[in-house]
């Protein structure tokens, strides 16, 4: 059943002499429950793409469907709405606030969503649980080490309970056992909650962990597999 | 995104820079502070007022006088019908009560004589000098007593709190119903009367007739009868002034009244313009306090939008992905609007109850020096009604302010807003 799809997106940046078409007709189907490698050289497009698949930026031309309806024709507030509770991000940078506890942190999704009082604490503190980072709770965000980090933010998607959870390079900074631990928390959500992985990397064994691979070049698509 | 959590983010925002956040709040105190005392005057004086003219009724009725001209300048005036040397010494004549009574909006005239009296007697027997009117009908503050007759024969006078002692009474609630004489001539006889009155009132000290007696219509005839003995019938109709009362009593009529009083060589004043006369001073202070006040609030406006413009630059990554995480624009509009009015909230509480600090040490400082034999008048007051309604002002001015940056914020696109280093 796809869940997501674009047909013929682009995206050009800027204007005039600056102008650069970052993707060029891109056309691919991705279906509930499938772990997918967007794979691709820097600067390909990889990250433009998941921001286009995540409904936080808009193709130049071309369109996306979610359930197979058109997305443009969502309003802000349902819009608002998919991006809190369908999606979850796991961004290329961290984007934790620093100068709150992890707890904060991971509350953050659930504070947007008005949800209050006890309801988001055990939610929140479930989430934590869930990446192995009960002991550190209570601790400020920019006291923690790069994997750390990484595993606040895989609770921070994963708090709402989302259908999709978009990473974009979620090892891209981290030693080899970090990653593999951090790889294994994101395929177990995978398997066990039947979570949609969009996962954006260049890392080859990262890739070939996910059922399909789909290799991106100067913003097309120029290859992959289907398992 | 609950109200507490946009709060909660927008105060620990202002936190998390104390040092900004204070000097943005300075200005807001500055002008909230000089507003506020402003608004402390305003109230004072206004409550004095309403004690020392608010029972009085009538204040709308209006005394008027022959035009002032002749003393408004050193040279020789041109004569004229409206203008002669006979009414340069401030007596009208009957056909100057005629000409008053033409003029159209007043009624209730009511030509008042002069009534000359030698000196007054108490129980003491000590002569004193007396500054009196005869009534105008108003109700005089009274400490204790009732009001004199405004018509009738009666022989009636409210005596001043002063003459309670030095007339030989033990104290106010003594004078009332005894007698005190006064002894008038006329000019032309150079015979002298005694006149008996009964005293029917003491008066607070007020800025209404301040420190003059107040005799009864019967005591005020009496007295003219006694000055006017012997005197040729054209000379005796010589008045002081005339009293009369607007038809209309909107301020613009009345000011038309007036208008047209001028023309025909008068002056008219009501009651209510001749207290409000009295506080020029303080209106002179309280509008230096309002254009400062005012220039400091724009200023603050100013504080506040630069403020709010780095508080949105610093937080755009976080703005980005609260709105990546499913933040809808109106909420991030409301974090930084609800910044802008904390720190107009906290900048005007400081200020205002800085103002009530002061406003109390002025108080103090006020009824020992300028304000001293002014009884009631407490310079600096505050209440509830306009304390909150500075703070709401302040706030919504500040808040107005903050529309600007929290616009632009609420305007960011996530994936800009998370690529911004
Ligand atoms: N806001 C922008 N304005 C102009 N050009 C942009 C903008 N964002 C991205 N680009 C360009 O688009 C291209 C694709 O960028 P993108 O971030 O998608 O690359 P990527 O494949 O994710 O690379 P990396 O692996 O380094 O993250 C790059 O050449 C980049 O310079
Ligand atoms: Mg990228």
């Amino acid at each position: 059943m796809s869940l997501l799809e674009t047909r013929g997106v682009t995206r050009t940046y800027g204007k005039g002499t600056t102008k650069f078409d970052a993707l060029r007709g891109i056309n691919l189907q991705i279906n509930k429950g499938d772990s997918v490698a967007i794979i691709g050289k820097s600067g390909s497009g990889k990250s433009t793409l998941m921001h286009i698949l995540a409904l936080l930026d808009h193709p130049t031309t071309g369109s996306v469907f979610l359930n197979n309806e058109p997305t443009s024709k969502i309003k802000n507030k349902a819009l608002n709405k998919l991006r809190n509770q369908t999606f979850g991000f796991v961004f290329q940078q961290f984007f934790l606030n620093a100068q709150d506890s992890v707890l904060e942190n991971v509350m953050l999704p659930l504070k947007i969503a008005g949800v209050t009082g006890r309801e988001r604490r055990t939610k929140a503190l479930a989430a934590i649980k869930a990446v192995g980072l009960e002991s550190k709770v209570k601790n400020k965000a920019s006291a923690l080490s790069g994997g750390q980090k990484q595993r606040v933010c895989i609770a921070r998607a994963l708090v709402n309970d989302p259908q999709i959870i978009f990473a974009d390079e979620p090892t891209g900074n981290l030693d080899s056992a970090t990653s593999e631990n951090i790889e294994n928390i994101l395929f177990k959500l995978h398997q066990e909650k039947n979570i949609t992985l969009i996962i954006v990397t260049h890392d080859p064994d990262l890739a070939k962990k996910c059922e399909r691979q789909i290799q991106i070049k100067d913003g097309q698509v120029v290859g992959g597999t289907q398992q | 995104m609950r109200f507490h959590d946009i709060l909660n983010s927008a105060a620990t925002n202002l936190w998390h820079n104390k040092g900004r956040t204070f000097l943005t709040i300075i200005a807001v105190f500055i002008g909230s502070l000089t507003i506020a005392i402003t608004m402390g005057i305003n109230n004072g004086v206004n409550d004095y007022l309403k004690k020392q003219v608010g029972n009085v009724g009538k204040t709308e009725q209006m005394s008027i006088l022959p035009g002032s001209s002749s003393q408004d300048t050193n040279e020789p005036q041109k004569y004229n019908t409206k203008k002669s040397s006979q009414n340069a010494d401030g007596m009208m004549d009957k056909n100057d009560v005629k000409k008053i009574k033409s003029v159209k909006g007043l009624k209730d005239f009511k030509a008042l004589k002069d009534c000359d009296v030698d000196y007054v007697q108490g129980p003491n027997k000590t002569k004193y000098i007396i500054i009196a009117q005869i009534t105008e009908g108003i109700n005089y503050d009274l400490k204790v007593g009732h009001q004199v007759a405004t018509s009738g024969k009666k022989a009636q006078i409210l005596i001043t709190k002063p003459m309670v002692k030095s007339y030989g009474f033990k104290n106010a609630q003594d004078a009332l119903g005894k007698k005190v004489t006064l002894v008038t001539k006329s000019p032309v006889t150079k015979k002298k009367a005694k006149i008996s009155a009964t005293v029917v009132g003491v008066r607070n000290d007020s800025i209404v007739s301040k420190g003059f007696a107040i005799y009864s219509n019967g005591l005020g005839e009496k007295i003219i009868a006694a000055n006017q003995k012997g005197l040729p019938h054209a000379l005796k109709d010589k008045y002081v002034s005339v009293i009369a009362t607007p038809v209309n009593k909107s301020a613009s009529s009345i000011k038309k009244v007036e208008d047209n009083l001028t023309k025909k060589g008068y002056s008219g004043m009501t009651l209510k313009e001749a207290v409000n006369e009295l506080f020029l001073t303080f209106n002179a202070v309280t509008g230096v306090l309002i254009v400062f006040g005012a220039i400091a609030l724009v200023a603050a406006c100013f504080g506040v939008i630069n403020t709010l413009y780095m508080s949105v630059r610093d937080r755009t990554k976080e703005i980005g992905l609260m709105k990546a995480l499913g933040l809808s624009k109106g909420k991030v509009f409301s974090i930084f609007s609800c910044e802008a009015i904390l720190i107009g909230l906290f900048g005007s509480s400081l200020g205002l109850l800085l103002a009530m600090g002061l406003g109390s040490a002025i108080n103090n400082f006020a009824a020992k020096s300028f304000l001293k034999g002014l009884d009631g008048f407490t310079l600096i007051q505050f209440n509830w009604s306009s304390s909150l309604l500075i703070i709401g002002i302040i706030c919504l001015i500040t808040f107005l302010a903050g529309t600007l940056p929290a616009k632009r914020a609420a305007k960011l696109d996530p994936i800009t807003a998370l690529r911004y280093e």
